[in-house]
């Protein structure tokens, strides 16, 4: 692979565990499991 | 050319150390305590340690210099120099540790102590672990006389307490200097912020003499508030506290229902 | 055949302990009768013996007997793994090695019930009230107790004596379930003495004065029961790990043949590994705990991060951090077993950075300690850049990425011996840097996002998902790395027993910090009770009932320290001297 293609691949990659680390983010702060821990 | 190993690691310390003296008492203008500084450093050289020495190879080539000099005759000027500006600057060290100095000695003080399960406030028992603040639902229920509260909290606020708590809320007030320790910095996230309204409450109303005792030395000039207000003005300058600074109170929800308590 | 058949015993019984484990809550919520009150007491129901202070001892003995019984809880659990493991490798090195770790926990196990015998009568000689009172409460779950100390013992001499004897298909099916009654049979016993400390903590079953129910399972399963059970089972294995790693460490030292020392470095990295794997999710089972103390009681969560003890935090967060840098510090050094290391060591500096970095902000204290000029120039008590640090969600990010780049060294561990053969090979480590990548952004916009603009609730609440990412890292990564090394070829033979002595140095710092911690976090925990037998219910009113100054209490805790890890030595010793053969010329007639 050229670099730039490395680059865009990484990039690509990078973007796609973030979007989904946010999602479990945004799942984990709605979700009403959380009160079951720390709000009992 | 690459530097022996001794150097770099002798310069990795001597950057960090400086590096944290420049960032912070100069470029930030907020001086990094000593007593902080000390463990930092401690664990940097710690830090250092383990990268150049986890290596066979790499040790032999960090300490080469140091058995030369102890080992290698052609060095005697420069062994015999180390072996007496080491003892040296270690007694030099102890003496100015143990010379008496002017300086008051720090004091390992708690800002926030554990609040009792009771308090006694207006002649009357409360439960602290209860107790709510009785305007906070208009926060929901009713904006506008919420908003109303929070503008009475001010006035009180701007009457009594901004002399020493900044009218700001930094603690910055035009009292400030001259009390120790200072007024409390309502802005700074350590304070209100980690704090239940129960808490304010009871600290607000029994000042400093309210302080149990692993708070000593008991040294702190507030006033003891239920002295001078009423109970409705405090709660109401504690919405204000919150309000004016953006910080919610510290919630647990329905914790004690379930608590068994 | 055969195999299906032991299956099924081992089956059975599984469901045979879970049945009696889920049977003894409705069993012991039985009939209510005439309970009194928690008696009140005065200064002269507290007997003085001997003229020694009886809280003092009861501190010690206490401190000594946990300590030994976590190792003892703990060796089984891994004995249990490593003999299962050996099963099915069919490598009878683990065998070896499970043996051994269970041989050195034998003398340890007699300890521990003497000094269990001692902490009972020291009770009843210096608290006769207090453990009468506890007595009549946990009447039931105190004799099972006793009784069940039979089974424990009775089970762990027939599975130490009978290592040898059951050897062989069905046979070592039969051993590795007694493995397994005597981790039910231990843990049970650690769950009923945990239920009698939580109730005097954040009693349950009983009212305001202390009139008991007679429902004793509401007052074990108590609201700090189940935190504490947690986080002790994880500990306990990671400390457990640990002493056995000091173990290996000793006899590796001692070593004199490269073949020994090729065998206890091995041990050692085995232990450290078993140690790593339990100190990984240690740090959430510890700030679940705290949360819960804090949701029981804002005093009590008060008087443990914000009041007196606050400080003793420090030295923890200093003893946690210690345990993650010698646990690296091994790795590193143990990557030298193999040739191929070199290629990884330039990631180790960096590595190092954000381990250290982390951990400055990890043992950064909320409250500074300040020199009057430095309180003049800061203006106050309060530091703009540090104080933000000295709270949790800075002390949360900084965690979970000592925990993600401590598991970083054992990924680099793991491959420096590995060739990849794959052809997507270097595709599949760009991706490994961006799962990296990404979770790590994720942790720090969580802690700074959450930690400093939004409320107190989703503060707490922030932590959840950060050690998702971690967890998720973890796990994605070993899965990615299992696909990129398939097949991958080793690029020469370990050289086991090729480490320098330095690295034996921080499995000994690795014990010792473990014993540290464990002694000065149980006082806080239960110092958090301040003048209180049971809180809030039962009062304390010995002369002893004031909280002491820190450095009394690390004195004492130290003290006990020392003595400790006397006794370990005294039990590595013990089990080196069994071994000896002494042959004196002439002695005996021929
Ligand atoms: C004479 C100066 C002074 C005045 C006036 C004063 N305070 Fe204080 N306040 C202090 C000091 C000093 C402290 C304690 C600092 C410490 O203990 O470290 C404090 C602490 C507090 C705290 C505790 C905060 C915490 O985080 O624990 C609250 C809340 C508070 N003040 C609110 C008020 C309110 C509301 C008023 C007005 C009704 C007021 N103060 C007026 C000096 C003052």
């Amino acid at each position: 692979m050229g670099f730039a293609r490395k680059t865009l691949f990484f990039a690509a990659a990078v973007a796609a565990c973030g979007a989904g680390f946010l999602v479990l983010d945004v799942v984990m702060m709605n979700m009403q499991g959380l009160d079951l821990i720390f709000e009992k | 050319m690459r530097l022996p190993r001794l150097l770099q690691a002798a310069l990795v310390l001597v950057g960090v150390y400086l590096g944290f003296i420049v960032v912070f008492d100069y470029m930030l203008e907020a001086v990094i305590p000593g007593s902080l500084l000390t463990m930092y450093m401690f664990f940097v050289t710690v830090g250092v340690f383990m990268v150049f020495t986890y290596d066979e190879e790499r040790t032999r080539e960090l300490v080469a210099p140091i058995k030369a000099m102890v080992e290698n005759p052609i060095y005697r000027g420069a062994r015999n120099t180390v072996f007496i500006v080491i003892p040296l600057l270690v007694g030099y060290g102890v003496y100015s540790r143990t010379l008496p100095s002017f300086e008051a000695p720090v004091e390992l003080r708690t800002i926030h102590p554990a609040p009792p399960s009771t308090a006694k406030i207006y002649g009357e028992r409360v439960n602290l672990l209860t107790l709510e603040n009785p305007f906070r639902h208009y926060q929901t229920d009713d904006p506008e006389i919420f908003a109303e509260y929070v503008q009475e909290g001010a006035a009180v606020y701007i009457e009594n307490c901004q002399y020493c708590h900044g009218d700001k809320l930094d603690g910055k007030g035009p009292y400030a200097e001259g009390l120790n320790p200072t007024p409390l910095n309502f802005q700074d996230i350590g304070t209100i912020a980690q704090l239940q309204e129960s808490y304010l409450y009871w600290r607000i109303a029994t000042g400093g003499p309210g302080l149990p005792k692993e708070a000593a030395p008991w040294i702190s000039s507030m006033p003891v508030w239920q002295e001078f207000l009423t109970e409705e003005e405090i709660w109401k300058v504690i919405l204000f506290l919150y309000d004016y600074t953006g910080h919610a109170p510290r919630s647990w929800g329905e914790a004690h229902d379930a608590g068994g308590h | 055949m055969r195999k299906t058949l032991s299956f099924g015993f081992l089956a059975s019984l599984v469901a045979l302990v879970v049945c009696v484990l889920a049977g003894t809550g409705p069993a012991l919520a039985q009939e209510a009768a005439g309970f009194g009150p928690a008696p009140v007491l005065t200064a002269a129901d507290y007997p003085t013996v001997a003229g020694v202070n009886g809280r003092l001892v009861i501190w010690i003995v206490a401190q000594l007997h946990l300590w030994f019984a976590a190792f003892v809880l703990a060796v089984p659990i891994f004995v249990f793994i490593i003999e299962a493991i050996g099963m099915r490798t069919r490598d009878k090195r683990y065998d070896d090695m499970a043996y051994e770790f269970i041989k050195v926990s034998i003398t340890a196990y007699s300890i521990t019930a003497i000094l269990g015998g001692l902490l009972l009568f020291s009770l009843i000689l210096f608290y006769p009230h207090l453990f009468g009172y506890l007595s009549t409460i946990f009447s039931k779950s105190m004799f099972y107790y006793a009784l069940l100390f039979f089974g424990e013992s009775a089970v762990l001499y027939l599975y130490y004596y009978g290592w040898h004897w059951l050897q062989g298909d069905l046979r070592k099916w039969i051993h590795l379930s007694l493995g397994l009654l005597l981790n039910a049979i231990g843990t049970t016993l650690m769950l009923l003495a945990n239920a009698w400390l939580t109730f005097m903590m954040s009693p349950a079953g009983v009212d305001p004065a202390g009139v008991f129910n007679g429902n004793e399972w509401e007052a074990i399963h108590n609201f700090l029961w189940n935190p504490i059970n947690i986080h002790r089972f994880v500990a306990n294995i990671a400390y457990g790990g640990s002493i056995v790693g000091a173990y290996a460490a000793f006899k590796f030292l001692t070593a004199r043949t490269s073949q020994e020392k090729a065998h206890y470095d091995w041990m050692g990295y085995n232990a450290n590994f078993i140690a790593i794997c339990a100190l990984l999710p240690l740090p959430f089972a510890g700030y679940y705990l705290a949360a819960e103390i804090y949701a029981y009681s804002q005093q009590m969560g008060i008087t443990l991060m914000g009041g007196i003890f606050a400080w003793l935090f420090i030295i923890q967060a200093v003893l946690i951090g210690a345990l993650f840098l010698s646990a690296n510090y091994y790795l590193w050094c143990g990557m030298g077993r193999s040739d191929g290391a070199r290629r990884y060591y330039w990631a180790i500096k960096y590595i190092a950075i954000v381990l250290i970095g982390a951990f400055l902000v990890w043992f950064t204290p909320h409250t500074l300690v300040l020199t009057n000029s430095e309180l003049k120039s800061l203006g106050g008590p309060h530091h703009s850049i540090l104080g933000p640090l000295g709270i949790m969600p800075a002390k949360n990010t900084a965690v979970n990425l000592m925990i993600i780049f401590t598991f970083l060294s054992f990924l680099i561990y793991r491959r420096s011996n590995k060739v990849a053969t794959v052809s997507w090979e270097g595709m599949g480590n760009t991706l490994q840097v961006a799962l990296f990548t990404a979770g790590i952004l994720n942790i720090l916009f969580l802690g700074i996002y959450h930690g400093y603009f939004t409320n107190t609730v989703y503060k707490v609440a922030a932590s959840i998902p950060q050690v998702l990412t971690t967890f998720v890292v973890i796990v994605v990564s070993l899965v990615l790395d299992s696909f990129i090394y398939r097949g991958a070829r080793d690029v020469g033979p370990l050289h086991w027993g090729r480490i320098p002595d330095r690295a034996q140095y921080a499995l000994f710092l690795l014990a010792v910090a473990f014993t540290w911690l464990m002694g000065l976090m149980g006082y806080i925990r239960s110092g958090i009770r301040q003048h209180w037998h049971v809180v809030d219910i039962m009062r304390d009113n010995s002369p002893n009932a004031f909280t002491p100054t820190l450095g009394y209490a690390a004195n004492v805790v130290s003290v006990a320290a020392v003595i400790f890890l006397t006794l370990v030595i005294f039990v590595f010793w013990i089990a080196k001297v069994s071994s000896v053969k002494t042959l004196p010329a002439g002695y005996w007639k021929e």
